[in-house]
């Protein structure tokens, strides 16, 4: 586990990061999120290595990475935003380098560089030199430099832009893949990405921990009184009417009609009465058939946009 | 510490810029040696190698501008600083790279030693001597450039940094002489005289004194070097 402690970082007036604490716990699959300037990838950094904090402490399984940072850096593989690929050599060659430099016994570098080519499907490319490589092809070699070693946890900076939608979900499955046998970090813009993936959220704002919790407990919680959107056929006055006398509903709201003689509504209702069912026969008896019903939840997206909201934009 | 020995050492012979560095070194070697030993008639090599030396403080720059320049500005640096690898063993390893590149340019030369061979007798000590004080100064040099790198991700302004610190130390013979009345000025301007001492070996003087001032001052400018790095990572990364 990795545990972060009050952790700050200043860039001259500006601090950067500020007192930020939270755990990288075993096994899990973590995403972490943060606007642009947030202090997401000075974060991710300090936790690497290629920074040092200005406070706090950094711990893996109690080493400390001030303390014993090969120690540490053994147990971490890092792909950041750009990966740190070496243009004039084969990628054969550059993944032999890592190996070296994590510390690969050279008897085993070649079985190892094996298993992380199959896992990336970068046997195509094995000879070739990486500044001829298209995008994809780099990125998965930076995926593969991230992997040597078999390290405990893998940090990831946005692994799948640039990527096509086949190789985005290639990269996904393979993320899940290694969320069984490694802990699992990932920084993403993309939200739906990060809901996909992870089992858990960290979001950073303006410097400090604004969330941290299970996805799941994140997007249910938020959600005090049942949503659903349903889409009915008829006469708008008539369905809104029919909806709002139904036991249970607590709000009606039309937002247009979407088909040709039918209308959608937003329907909230209490969380412990379930008014389907009789929404169903009020709008039957009313002669409206439903079209659609789906339930709203809050998105992982909703939850992202009222954490890091400004004061102007707040609604 | 090895691996990027390697890694660095290879890609000496990936770009242009090591070839064509070995090139010019080469043909002022050979440019040398036509006039100064073949055409009159001269067992020496001392004036040849004393041009080269000269041309080595252009040639050197060019060699260690990229050392860490680059990997700043590529960002590659971000491998090398999370991995388990300590800052001297990347540093000795830019280092000894670029010094074996320097050895094998200057071994070329050694084949015209072997034709003075041929033809009369060299003055082996002189060769000896010659050699060592060269090879050692190109090493103080190298650790000149090797710092400068990591002041900079411009390789331009590196290669440039480097060019004037070499300049200077030239001339800091010179400016001590002229300041012979100023003790402290006097005896600064004396401590970065790398060049003094490298003219004692051309004499076919070996001074253990030199030996360990060349190597010293080769170890202050990798402390240096890592110093730099590390203080990057505390202040901004």
């Amino acid at each position: 586990m990795i545990e972060i402690k009050n952790v700050s970082k200043r860039y001259g007036e500006t601090l950067a990061v500020d007192d930020v604490s939270f755990n990288i716990n075993d096994g899990e699959i973590l995403g972490f999120l943060g606007r642009n300037g947030a202090g997401k990838s000075t974060t991710m950094n300090m936790v690497t290595g290629y920074i040092s904090s200005d406070a706090g402490s950094i711990k893996l399984d109690g080493v400390d990475i001030l303390e014993n940072p090969r120690e540490f850096k053994r147990q971490i593989g890092y792909l950041p935003e750009q990966p740190p690929l070496y243009m004039d050599m084969t990628v054969k060659d550059y993944l032999t380098f890592v190996c070296d430099i994590k510390g690969v016994l050279p008897k085993k570098q070649k079985a190892h560089l094996d298993d992380i080519v199959d896992l990336v499907k970068l046997g195509d490319v094995y000879g070739r030199l990486i500044k001829n490589l298209s995008k994809g092809y780099k990125q998965r070699v930076g995926m593969a430099q991230a992997l040597v070693g078999n390290p405990k946890v893998v940090i990831m900076d946005e692994p799948t832009v640039g990527l096509d939608p086949r190789q985005i979900i290639e990269i996904r499955k393979l993320m899940k893949d290694l969320g069984k046998n490694h802990t699992v970090v990932l920084s993403s813009h993309i939200l739906p990405e990060v809901a996909d993936v992870c089992d858990r959220v960290v979001i950073i704002n303006k410097g400090k921990i604004v969330a941290s919790d299970l996805l799941s407990n994140l997007t249910s919680g938020i959600n005090q009184t049942a949503h659903m959107s349903v889409r009915v056929h008829g006469a708008e006055k008539t369905i809104q009417k029919a909806i709002a006398e139904v036991p249970g509903v607590n709000y009606v709201e039309s937002i247009g009609s979407k088909e040709p003689g039918s209308y959608d509504f937003i329907v909230e209702s209490s969380t412990n009465v379930d008014v389907r069912r009789p929404m169903f026969n009020a709008l039957a008896n009313a002669a409206c058939p439903i079209l659609m019903l789906k339930p709203m939840e809050f998105t992982l997206e909703d939850i992202f946009m009222r954490v890091t909201a400004e004061k102007e934009d707040i609604i | 510490m090895f691996a990027v020995f390697k890694r660095e050492f290879k890609s000496f012979f990936q770009g242009v810029v090591g070839y064509v560095v070995m090139a010019v070194f080469l043909i002022i070697a050979g440019a040398g040696f036509f006039l100064y030993n073949v055409y009159s008639g001269s067992a020496s090599i001392a004036t040849m190698l004393g041009q080269l030396q000269l041309w080595a403080m252009l040639v050197i720059p060019l060699l260690t501008m990229k050392l860490f320049s680059d990997e700043r500005r590529l960002k590659t640096d971000q491998l090398l600083l999370t991995s388990p690898v300590s800052l001297w063993g990347i540093t000795i390893g830019k280092f000894l790279a670029t010094c074996a590149f320097f050895f094998i340019m200057m071994a070329i030369t050694f084949v015209y030693v072997a034709i003075i061979d041929i033809f009369g007798t060299p003055a082996y000590n002189e060769v000896f001597t010659g050699y060592l004080g060269f090879f050692l100064l190109a090493c103080a040099l190298i650790s000149m450039g090797v710092f400068a790198s990591t002041i900079t991700e411009n390789q331009i302004v590196a290669a440039i940094v480097t060019l004037l610190m070499i300049l200077f130390v030239n001339l800091a013979g010179s400016l001590a002489a002229m300041v012979s009345d100023m003790p402290i000025l006097y005896y600064l301007f004396k401590m970065v005289d790398v060049y003094g001492r490298f003219y004692n070996f051309s004499y076919s003087i070996i001074s253990l004194s030199d030996v360990i001032y060349m190597l010293s001052y080769t170890g202050v400018f990798l402390y240096l070097t890592v110093y730099n790095i590390e203080k990057r990572r505390w202040s901004e990364g």
